[in-house]
């Protein structure tokens, strides 16, 4: 007798599935199964034989072989980049030169999440919620890529990339504990590998005398800084489908900086409490290998808490102390799209938007208790076509809407020609903006003593124009992979105007009753007005004479001229060796307000990072550091030529896949140097040992 | 039980029929019985057989398959016909009478074998799916056709896109077996070196992929029950990728996601083997063909992978030249 076929079936699912548990995972069907898309066009790692821009990659081999233990310091084996240290804010970095205390010249990224501060759009590198020990790479565009990054992305840019939480497992512990108090305690926790959610919790904590006191040739005591910093960060991702994934990260930065001249009053409590914190959250959709969607957010707070007596300076040696309200309070909201496709075999197209809203609160900086706001909105897409296989042109822009600077737009034509499938040669030219910062725009720095304003600071007296660099380059890449060798070689023409600095300037004296009092003819010729009037209830402590402000203006243009190279040799067994060296030169024009401009590139700058494999597990490696006589502008001073040596040697030990490793590292070797400002600063040397024990 | 598929019936037919007639016709008949018992020896074409074809479910690549498998065949003589599936029900009637069954999956293969006596040719499975069902069903009418690709093939694409030789890492799930030694050889013969590296389960793939990777100069994956699942797969490609290594992989999707490159059969290649044997009179005499892999395959590579990692792939047709039997 026949069943009925519904009969049927369901006698076969029920037999089928109680006798051939083993089949239940189909594995057969692999074969067909979809695979996450992991690695879209878009999130791998562009080769430089194919980039428009001059890309230098620092891997995490780089990273743990030169010793540094800060984001800022690694960015010193990129060619021309400049990297110093002072004992009175964040390290600062730059890019050929035109660096001061706040260079805001380079755009800075983690995992795709600009970082650069709201206010002066500087990088407050050491603040970053982020540890070395959880960077995969770091990838150097290493000249203006406005095109791609818009604003700001005017010297450089910077993109920090975390390691993917899938591929770690486990936990780590690291310790490194070294001279002068310093210590740098780690660890790391990661879910197990296979899970739905594959996530890591990270934190350190870390604290160093980065610059101690010493009394210079006039008896004066110098400023020392100690710090002491947590980080904690979380980040989880999860594939929701094979094609898409999800991201979360969120994380903390929580410092104390003292810093100061002991014995200064000023400073007796310049006790710096510093906090940064995050969310970012990411949709990745991809449609496939070289087709894929983002959309991200992100939120990120700031919040500085600097001491509130300071020195005010009024003109020639007078100076007054007050007591101020200069506590910061950042946010930047930030969302945005981007969407990535080929268009048949030559075309590849890339396109997104975004909106950005930022916010500073610091009283007597702006001299308003308000928060100020500004909005920022752009559009930003590139265009690939290669007609011929040796030839790529890539034609990008940005255009972009600020409050504070109007519409601008950053083009970009690049040409890469392939001369072998292993070298290429670049062509490529556009132009690129830095917008004024919330600083620069709205600035009305204030000094009160029973609620008048006494003096003035730093001043927004004018619409400032964005500062503006039209630059040209060709570059040479050869990517050698029998011989181990990699060959970048750059040289490059920027133009620069509409060049952002500030200037003394000085206020019109004010009678008791609130009258400007006339200067007479002839008096003081040198003097710049500032090119406002003061705030109402301005009432200055010299009743007889102008004070001194500060104020932002756009200020004439240069040309920098320079050729960089880097070598990057590699020999399994053997070890590897980074050369790159950069010459510079700058040629001011007229109407440039600094001549120090002209000396704030080195001649020359050069990196070697040499890493020799020993027997036994033994790992030795040697950074040279050199750089020829400069100049940081502003805060900073001339530096003298110098170099410095770190040493590095580690032995790894434990079963053949554990991360176990044991080391001790010797930074400066050769001693103290001139960093930032010659007579004030020296780099302190370091000596530590480290221990990582993984799990 | 002897895995032949058409004569038997056919001719207990006739016999069965002359017995019925008369001498005239009973002597026509004998000498076609003769004919019939003898046509297995002859190179003549292959009767016209009632082919039921079994899927797991409608629609997908067994979809494809089917409708890859009608258009091979038409013209053949044979005719196919629609069975079901396992999900909407297996048509009992057309399974009945069938004189082949071509079951599309194992679960298909395994569940046509528990319900029906027929001469069953397995397709679209891995080969440990089919040494499974064969150490299951030691005496049925059983063969397949099978996805994984010979040893030799894989090793020589790997050996086409890494001419310089150098080790490569298999990473595989212990509880499914030790590597078939093949491999090793089929790497040894490229110029490579096979380095196996066993992991116990999906938890383990990232420990198992750090002792591995930085000995080795590629990873070679393989479908395995355990490490072929959507996250370990995507911890092996990010993995690899933060090692800087190429994956080569198996299927079209695990290149899309991001392995360098991979040798595969499609559905269609299946389909064309299958109608291949199926147009073909001589080889078994009706006999279900030897289990073995598809011999049509088709490459993949990603060349933007290639391109990030700084890896020269040989154009397509080059490529296919050194793998030998591909499209691309």
């Amino acid at each position: 007798m026949k069943r009925t076929l519904r009969q049927s079936v369901l006698c076969v699912h029920v037999v089928g599935a109680a006798l051939l548990p083993s089949f239940a995972a189909s594995a057969g069907d692999f074969f067909f199964d979809d695979i996450p898309i992991v690695l879209t066009a878009s999130r791998l790692a562009q080769s430089p034989l194919d980039a428009p821009a001059a890309v230098t990659v620092i891997d995490r081999e780089m990273i743990a072989a030169s010793g540094f233990t800060e984001i800022h310091d690694l960015l010193r084996l990129v060619p021309g980049f400049l990297v110093a240290q002072w004992a009175g804010g964040s390290p600062t970095v730059a890019n050929h030169g035109l660096g001061d205390a706040y260079n805001g010249r380079i755009k800075v990224m983690i995992d795709g999440r600009t970082v650069n501060s709201p206010l002066r759009g500087n990088t407050n590198w050491r603040e970053l919620p982020i540890r070395v020990d959880d960077v995969e790479r770091i990838e150097v565009v290493r000249g203006p890529n406005g095109a791609a990054y818009g604003a700001n992305a005017f010297q450089g840019v910077v993109n920090i990339i975390t390691r993917a939480p899938s591929t770690e497992d486990g936990a780590t512990l690291i310790s490194r504990l070294g001279q002068d108090g310093f210590y740098d305690h780690g660890f790391r926790l990661s879910g197990a590998a296979g899970g739905a959610v594959d996530w890591r919790l990270s934190g350190s904590r870390r604290a160093a005398t980065t610059f101690r006191s010493f009394a210079r040739r006039d008896g004066s005591a110098t400023p020392a800084e100690h710090l002491l910093v947590d980080t904690v960060n979380f980040t989880a991702s999860t594939q929701l489908t094979p094609h898409d994934e999800l991201r979360l990260q969120l994380g903390t930065s929580d410092g104390t900086y003292e810093r100061g001249v002991p014995g200064i009053l000023s400073d007796a409590d310049n006790q710096v409490r510093s906090r940064a914190d995050y969310i970012h959250m990411a949709w990745l959709h991809s449609f496939g290998a070289e087709s894929s969607f983002a959309l991200q957010y992100y939120r990120q707070t700031e919040h500085s808490r600097p001491g509130s007596l300071a020195v005010v300076e009024l003109g020639g040696s007078q100076t007054r102390l007050a007591m101020v309200d200069v506590d910061v309070d950042t946010t930047r909201d930030d969302l945005e799209l981007q969407y990535s496709t080929r268009l048949g075999a030559a075309w590849q197209i890339m396109m997104g938007a975004g909106v950005r809203q930022e916010s500073a609160r610091s009283p007597d900086t702006f001299n308003t208790r308000d928060t100020l706001y500004a909005r920022h909105a752009q559009v930003f897409g590139s265009l690939g076509w290669q007609p011929l296989e040796w030839l790529k042109i890539d034609v990008g822009g940005t255009f972009e809407r600020h409050d504070y600077s109007g519409e601008l737009f950053s083009p970009r034509l690049a040409v890469n020609l392939a001369l072998s499938p292993q070298s290429s040669m670049r062509l490529s030219g556009g132009v690129a903006y830095r917008a004024p910062t919330l600083l620069q725009s709205d600035a009305e720095q204030v000094y009160r003593e029973g609620g008048v304003i006494k003096a003035l600071g730093l001043r927004a007296t004018q619409q400032l124009q964005p500062e503006r660099v039209r630059y040209a380059e060709i570059g040479y890449v050869a990517l050698l992979a029998d011989l181990g060798l990699n060959l970048d070689v750059r040289v490059f023409h920027e133009r620069y105007d509409r060049y952002l600095d500030d200037r003394t300037c000085w206020n019109p004296i004010i009678a008791p009753d609130g009258s400007v009092v006339a200067l007479r003819p002839g008096a003081t010729p040198r003097r710049p007005d500032c090119n406002a009037p003061p705030p109402a209830g301005y009432v200055p402590y010299l009743q007889s004479g102008q004070q001194r402000a500060s104020e932002f203006l756009n200020s004439g243009s240069f040309v920098m001229d320079g050729a960089e190279f880097s070598i990057d040799w590699r020999r399994p067994g053997w070890g590897r060796i980074v050369l790159s060296q950069a010459f510079i030169e700058i040629d001011a024009g007229k109407g440039v307000l600094d001549p120090d401009i002209v000396v704030s590139a080195p001649q020359a700058v050069s990196s070697l990072l040499l890493i020799k494999d020993l027997p036994d597990r033994w790992r030795a490696s040697i950074g040279y550091y050199h750089n020829e006589k400069m100049m940081w502008l502003n805060q900073g001073d001339v530096v003298p030529s110098r170099d410095r040596v770190d040493v590095k040697l580690a032995r790894s030990f434990g079963p053949a896949r554990s991360d176990n490793e044991f080391a001790i590292t010797a930074q400066s070797v050769g001693g103290r140097y001139p960093e930032f400002h010659e007579g004030r600063y020296r780099a302190e040397p370091q000596l530590f040992a480290s221990l990582r024990l993984s799990w | 039980m002897s895995p032949s598929l058409w004569p038997s019936r056919i001719c207990s037919s006739l016999a069965a029929w002359g017995r019925s007639v008369g001498a005239f016709r009973r002597a026509i008949v004998l000498l076609l019985f003769v004919v019939c018992l003898l046509a297995p020896g002859l190179a003549a074409p292959a009767l016209a057989m009632q082919v039921a074809l079994a899927l797991p479910q409608a629609g997908g690549v067994h979809q494809t398959f089917a409708e890859a498998l009608q258009r091979a065949l038409a013209g053949s003589g044979h005719t196919l016909l629609a069975a079901g599936n396992l999900a909407d029900g297996l048509d009992q009637a057309v399974l009945e009478r069938a004189d082949l069954i071509i079951a599309a999956g194992s679960q298909t293969a395994a569940t046509v074998l528990e319900h029906y006596r027929r001469p069953t040719l397995a397709v679209m499975l891995s080969r440990g799916q089919w040494e499974t069902l064969r150490a299951r069903h030691p005496h049925a009418a059983l063969s397949a056709i099978y996805l994984d690709q010979p040893a030799e093939r894989q090793m020589r694409l790997v050996g086409a896109v890494l001419p310089r030789g150098g080790r490569i890492g298999l990473l595989y799930s212990s509880g499914s077996g030790e590597p078939d030694p093949e491999l090793a050889r089929a790497a040894t013969a490229a110029g490579l070196k096979l380095v196996p590296e066993g992991v116990a389960q999906a938890g383990e793939v990232i420990a198992g992929l750090e002792r591995l990777l930085p000995n080795v100069d590629a990873l070679l994956v393989l479908p395995d029950p355990i490490l072929s699942a959507s996250n370990p797969a995507r911890s092996i490609l990010l993995t690899s990728y933060r090692f800087r290594r190429p994956i080569f992989a198996f299927s079209r999707a695990y290149v899309e996601a991001g392995a360098l490159a991979a040798v595969f059969s499609t559905p269609e290649d299946v389909a064309l083997d299958v109608a291949d044997w199926l147009r073909k009179p001589a080889p078994g005499t009706g006999r279900l063909p030897p289990a073995r892999p598809a011999s049509s395959c088709e490459l993949a590579v990603n060349r933007q992978v290639a391109r990030s990692l700084n890896i020269g792939v040989p154009p397509d047709a080059q490529l296919r030249e050194l793998v030998q039997g591909c499209a691309s």
